[in-house]
């Protein structure tokens, strides 16, 4: 892999000498209603100015069963709402133009979700809803010896990718071109062509370079990429609109932050009898891939651990915040972060050390027998377990430190430092939505040439640095031909299959596989077939469950299982967290690179880290970002030991992307309310939030 | 406004407005995207730039400041040798960040090795603590530098014998 500098094209690096600069027109207001919009002065420049009216298409857009109007038509639902389009020559008389504009309103009251609002609001604000449950957890709990209760809140967290959010657009004769910086290139196609009301096919996507994207590029860039292309179609302009950083932190993509309560039951044996657990999500204005959010939050909000009676409850609530979607996980980490917070708690409550109680009560909830699958399942997770225990010597420190914090009751009395020290089991399914509801097949070519060269084409985008060189790898292995003689096309709608949107890891779980299959078909056909071989390999997600089918561990999805300790260390004086060590035991399959997958679960580390610690912005009063607090240096990257298990019986590859962010939030959190004594259950964990726990 | 200075070597003059920042004038009037465009209020470090051989974060200064300065962009930095200490350093260490970072990241160690040619871990940490980027991990990217530091010294030793 070579050192470019230069070379890489990304978005905010598109130019065109006769382009125009878009800009949008944002509501400053919560909620209200427009009562008008003009220009009171006189407008600067010549500028085109696009509203809801001049859209030719649809004026939504679609994300699976959610849609958003494109540009608001009067009613305001959040903050930064865009209202209108301006284009112009240059970026500052295109800023000029959209400033000269006055958008009247009458404002009305914003509503925030909080943990204290109350039953009839939160009902009259539910978008949408799923409930999962399996034998009768009210009368579980009713006849339970103990029960445990708790409330765990995880906040928005924004993705910190470097490249901005953009989109240039170029028209043409036939068809119109965009660029987009885009992890779902096929559904920038399909929404342009909706709101331009064009057939797909006169729709050209293709996708510059992009840094590491965090999730941060699901849905938001087609948003971007249709504003410009409605600017290009009505000024018959290349157009190039670049997000900046101040919109992009306010108003862009976000992490939805959710609200969970469990409630648990355990009879006198210590086993779990029922578990009653209510989810909460806050959407924003306009929840994006809820359905997908609710799925994954419910099959994970009960980790895994075996009860006989379940009864989870989840909801999107819709509220005046932008719009607050899938990141990494889909739901997964913050109802991992809760249950694995709630274990924990169980576990000092009943006074056994977390790691012997997880391995007392390993099994999925979800299943009615324990079958072959489900002992193998928890076998992994046992192994993953213990490793972890054993290489941070988790159980000598557990008990030290409990010892400490019995001592010494709180961080008021003391002089020393803290220590603490947490664990978590999560495991990550990779691969489909299993929303799909189209069903659409994910697919690859592949074409070695008459000069035995390999052609790779995907529209699959790669999260790291590291992904496209698996590819290779994995192709050159089964064809034996040097990685430099296989070429991955460039993505463009117009050339390459649909390989869905990059997701959930699928780029490992799914594309790879699929690289893997065509290229074992070419060889198949390679000696007997003349030159060039073409093949095409599909798959198909899996069908979408009805309530009470709890599929998500069966077939089609690939599971990767991870255990993790962190140890911490607090300055009781300014009460600031170091991380002492960070344990990491993951069983994932095969592993097509093991150097790339530390990397990958290094950076995830870091990902997650920013989720914890992360939690504010400042604007000036005109909305102008003037910085950013707690964002994660190199110098804050704490000591990461990685250990890949072999399990040695599954093959296939699986991803781990979303693994640290399930583990490390919980881990982090355990062991700091072990040092400090105070009960941690929500996330960022921040010094003044912990000054706030030691203020009661 | 009209200024004048060194660009890579070369003497230039240009007009700019006074609010114009030095980032913008270096992209849009030099094409100079070799140095990007992150978070505009000094916190990523993509935008590094060596201003008199010293780094400094182009999206922070004002344009016309900048009048008969020397500025080096990565695109000049490219042509030393210099710059292929640690492009060799980073190939051995197998460290590929971005191409969004990383001429960030390269202006930073090199004024890091000017200075101090053999640094520690935590003065690694130190110098590179501006440029915050999720693409390659801090381990990786040490051994990288490690590496040029070796190559550096390596480089001057032959250049003396």
């Amino acid at each position: 892999m070579a050192v470019k500098t230069d070379t890489d094209k990304y978005i905010d690096d598109y130019y065109s000498p006769d382009m125009l600069h878009g800009v949008i027109v944002r509501s400053r207001i919560k909620k209200g209603k427009i009562q008008s919009i003009g220009f009171p002065g006189e407008i600067s420049g010549n500028p085109a100015i696009l509203t809801s009216e001049d859209i030719p298409g649809n004026k939504f857009i679609s994300f699976s069963s959610d849609s958003m109007p494109l540009l608001c038509t009067g009613e305001i639902a959040y903050e930064g709402e865009p209202v209108l389009l301006v284009a112009d020559k240059t970026l500052k008389s295109a800023k000029e133009a959209a400033a000269d504009i006055e958008i009247v309103c009458d404002k009305e009251p914003a509503f925030s979700f909080s943990p204290q609002t109350s039953r009839e609001i939160i009902e009259e604000r539910t978008t949408a809803r799923k409930n999962l449950s399996k034998g009768n957890a009210v009368k579980a709990l009713s006849a339970s010896s103990h029960i445990f209760e708790g409330r765990y809140a995880t906040s928005t967290q924004l993705p910190k990718y470097s490249d901005p959010q953009g989109a240039f657009v170029k028209p043409g004769k036939k068809a119109i071109t965009v660029i987009s910086s885009s992890q779902w290139p096929f559904h920038v196609r399909s929404s342009v062509a909706s709101a331009l009301n064009i057939p797909e096919e006169n729709v050209i996507v293709k996708v510059p370079a992009l840094s590491p994207h965090l999730d941060g590029k699901i849905w938001y860039p087609s948003l971007i990429a249709v504003y410009t292309a409605l600017l290009a179609w009505k000024t018959q302009k290349p157009v190039r609109m670049i997000l900046p950083p101040e919109e992009d932190i306010q108003y862009g993509p976000r992490r939805a932050p959710v609200f969970i309560n469990h409630k648990t039951g355990i009879d006198k044996t210590g086993k779990i009898t029922g578990m009653d657990i209510e989810v909460l999500i806050d959407a924003g204005a306009y929840p994006v891939l809820s359905a997908e959010m609710l799925y994954r939050a419910c099959h994970s909000v009960t980790g895994f651990y075996s009860c006989p009676n379940i009864s989870i409850n989840s909801r999107i609530i819709r509220t005046n915040n932008p719009p607050a979607g899938p990141l990494t996980g889909f739901g997964f980490n913050q109802s991992f972060f809760s249950v694995e917070m709630h274990i924990n708690r169980i576990a000092e409550l009943s006074r056994i050390d977390p790691l012997t109680w997880r391995k007392n009560h390993l099994g999925n909830s979800f299943e009615k027998k324990i079958s072959k699958r489900i002992q193998s399942q928890i076998k992994t997770a046992e192994q993953v377990l213990d490793d972890a225990g054993q290489r941070s010597d988790f159980l000598r420190k557990y008990s030290s430190y409990e010892l400490m914090k019995k001592r010494k009751n709180g961080v008021e009395k003391l002089g020393t430092s803290l220590r603490g020290i947490g664990i978590a089991l999560a495991y990550q399914i990779s691969g489909f939505l299993v929303q799909n509801e189209s069903q659409s097949a994910y697919s690859v070519t592949a074409r070695l040439d008459d000069n035995e060269k390999l052609h790779i084409s995907t529209s699959g985008i790669p999260g790291s640095k590291g992904t496209r060189h698996i590819w290779r790898e994995t192709a050159g292995r089964i064809l034996g031909i040097e990685t430099a003689n296989i070429f991955i096309d460039d993505i463009d709608t117009s050339i390459v299959p649909d390989s869905g949107p990059s997701i959930l890891s699928h780029n490992i779980s799914i594309i790879s596989r699929l690289i893997e299959r065509s290229c074992n078909a070419i060889q198949q056909q390679r000696f007997r077939n003349p030159l060039p071989i073409l093949v095409k390999r599909s798959m198909k997600s899996p069908k979408a469950d009805q309530d009470g089918d709890f599929s998500l561990f069966r077939s089609g999805h690939s599971v990767s299982w991870g255990a993790a300790v962190v140890e911490v260390e607090i300055n009781p004086i300014t009460l600031e967290t170091a991380i002492r060590s960070i344990w990491l035991s993951v069983d994932c399959g095969q592993i097509l690179n093991n150097y790339l997958a530390a990397s990958t679960l290094e950076a995830g580390v870091l990902h997650a880290l920013e989720w914890l610690k992360f939690n504010s912005y400042q604007k000036d009063k005109d909305f102008r970002l003037v910085g950013l607090t707690g964002l994660p240096g190199p110098a804050d990257i704490p000591e990461i030991q990685i250990h890949f298990m072999e399990s040695g019986k599954r093959t296939q590859p699986s991803g781990i992307g979303e693994l640290p962010c399930s583990l490390i939030p919980a881990a982090f959190s355990t062991a700091l309310s072990q040092a400090t004594g105070y009960y941690i259950d929500s996330i960022p964990v921040t010094p003044d939030r912990i000054f706030g726990y030691q203020e009661g | 406004m009209v200024i004048t200075f060194t660009l890579n070597g070369e003497n230039v003059t240009v007009d700019t407005p006074p609010e114009k920042r030095l980032i913008d004038l270096l992209r849009e009037d030099f094409k100079l995207y070799g140095l990007k465009s992150g978070c505009r209020v000094g916190q990523c470090g993509a935008c590094t730039i060596l201003l008199n051989g010293i780094t400094a974060l182009s999206c922070m200064i004002p344009a016309f400041t900048i009048k008969n300065n020397e500025i080096i962009t990565i695109e000049g930095f490219r042509k030393t040798e210099s710059f292929r200490d640690i492009q060799t350093g980073f190939e051995k260490a197998s460290c590929v960040p971005c191409g969004y970072c990383i001429s960030g990241k390269i202006l930073c160690i090199h004024a890091l090795l000017e200075e101090n040619p053999q640094p520690n871990d935590s003065e690694i940490l130190s110098a590179l603590t501006g440029n915050r980027c999720r693409c390659d991990d801090i381990h990786t990217i040490l051994n990288g530098v490690r590496y040029a530091a070796l190559e550096r010294e390596a480089r001057k030793h032959r250049d003396k014998t």
